[in-house]
């Protein structure tokens, strides 16, 4: 038989190189649907054998932590409920206003956040691009688009959820951003990730009349409807003037990726009214 | 051995060596450990130029899938260095090589042409990963740190594997 055409096989690797190198980049821009994939139960039940015991490992050496980190927030908490009982003790007796304030029976308060804690199941702070996944899913009332964050901060934002599991795009992911605000002034602009160390984020995009110190604290801004309001992000170090126009501030974050175990997801039930009142349009279509 | 289940063998160890040290080492982002391109670039010369392409993009696939990251980032940069192996690798045969269907490996092609085959074909798979990663030039530059440091670090890794593992003549 005559040999083929080394010319044939080499248009036939060129044609399959092309086709190979589509294939990747069509899985690139069709991300969500590997995420689906990874958090599926098969994938769950190989990834498992890989990263389980790690995981474990690190979180039985971190226990010590976990346990002081859990102590400093039931103290925070307790003292907030004391706050806000002395609030509400002083509004009742000194009301002179003469519009009579009934504080409303704590239980029949609806509020506005509400949280679903969760452990996480995968973690990475090696790469430019991390995603976290987490332990609970659709059946535990965790859906797409929720905030995450942990008594130290933001953690990340719910990319896609299955049955059990939820895919988080971690806070350390360059194509990440969250909403936040300088302590003192109130000024505002996006934190990004610039890839290059776990415990640091960029504060861009704040105004260069704006004042502030280094030592300052970034809390979330509320602005957007995945965080409640002022929660501690971290602390302003250096800073440098982009463009003459705008401040780009390096803050030191509170949070510890690489020991992170325990997250909330955040669930902010008044997200579909603000969804409506800021596009009318698309409420009205669903 | 055969050869088909000698690349097999070896596919599925540096899928779980790999799976291992991207879910346990942590140097932090300015480190892309890879050490799969050594799987790619030191497959036979006797198999033809679509397996490797095959190859590459199953390894790519699979570290893809089985790890938490974009997906498709490791199966492109794969792809594109399995299919510049050929052209890379002709560049360091002698005459007489080519036919004579070696592994390209350091006992084979010799210690100072492997470096310089793989530092090649190394830097074009990291290359790829990370213009692909921020997809834009402007990051690119921004990256060459990262690029630095990961290429050197990768090479150190590749050429201890490759000679630890690999080459036979040393005892």
């Amino acid at each position: 038989m005559a040999k083929r055409s080394p010319n044939l096989d080499r248009l036939y690797a060129l044609l399959l190189f092309i086709v190979l190198e589509i294939v990747a980049l069509m899985m690139i821009s069709n991300d969500s649907f590997f995420q689906q994939v990874k958090i599926g139960g098969v994938y769950m039940g190989i990834r498992g054998s890989f990263s389980k015991a790690g995981s474990e490992m690190k979180y039985f050496v971190n226990l010590k932590k976990v346990n002081e980190e859990l102590n400093l927030e039931n103290e925070a908490l307790l003292a907030e409920i004391e706050r806000y009982k002395r609030y509400v003790e002083i509004t009742d007796t000194t009301d002179t206003t003469g519009i009579s304030f009934v504080p409303a029976a704590v239980d029949s308060v609806k509020p506005q956040f509400t949280y679903i804690s969760a452990k996480i199941v995968s973690n990475g702070t090696n790469k430019k691009h991390n995603f976290i996944i987490i332990d609970k899913g659709r059946d535990s009332g965790v859906e797409e688009d929720m905030g995450v964050v942990s008594p130290n901060g933001v953690v990340g934002v719910v990319s896609s959820v299955s049955n059990s599991y939820a895919y988080v795009i971690s806070m350390l992911n360059v194509n990440q951003s969250v909403s936040a605000k300088i302590g003192k002034s109130g000024a505002f602009g996006p934190l990004i990730w610039d890839g290059k160390r776990a415990d640091y984020a960029l504060l861009t995009e704040i105004p260069q009349h704006i004042r502030f110190a280094v030592g300052d604290t970034v809390y979330t801004s509320g602005f957007s409807t995945l965080f409640p309001e002022n929660i501690p992000i971290g602390t302003i170090r250096k800073s440098k003037i982009i463009k003459g126009t705008h401040h780009e501030i390096k803050v030191k974050l509170f949070e510890e990726f690489r020991t992170l175990k325990f997250v909330r997801v955040v669930e902010n039930h008044d997200k579909n009214e603000i969804k409506g009142i800021s596009n009318p349009d698309e409420s009205k279509d669903k | 051995m055969n050869p088909k289940i000698n690349n097999t063998v070896l596919f599925f160890s540096f899928l779980l060596a790999q799976m291992l040290i991207s879910n346990f080492v942590d140097f932090g982002p300015m480190l892309f450990i890879a050490i799969y391109p050594l799987f790619i670039i030191t497959l036979p010369t006797s198999i033809s130029l679509v397996s490797v392409l095959l190859w590459g993009f199953a390894m790519g696939f699979s570290i893809d899938i089985l790890y938490s990251g974009v997906a498709g980032m490791n199966t492109a940069a794969a792809v594109m260095l399995a299919f510049l192996r050929e052209p890379v690798l002709m560049l360091f045969m002698r005459k007489g090589e080519v036919d004579s269907q070696i592994r390209p490996g350091m006992a084979e092609m010799g210690f100072s042409r492997f470096l310089v085959y793989s530092a090649i074909s190394l830097l074009i798979f990291l290359v790829t990963f990370i213009f692909i990663e921020s997809l834009s030039i402007t990051y690119f530059i921004g990256n060459l740190p990262r690029l630095a440091v990961s290429f050197t670090v990768n090479m150190l890794l590749l050429l201890l594997l490759e000679f630890g593992i690999f080459y036979k003549n040393w005892r």
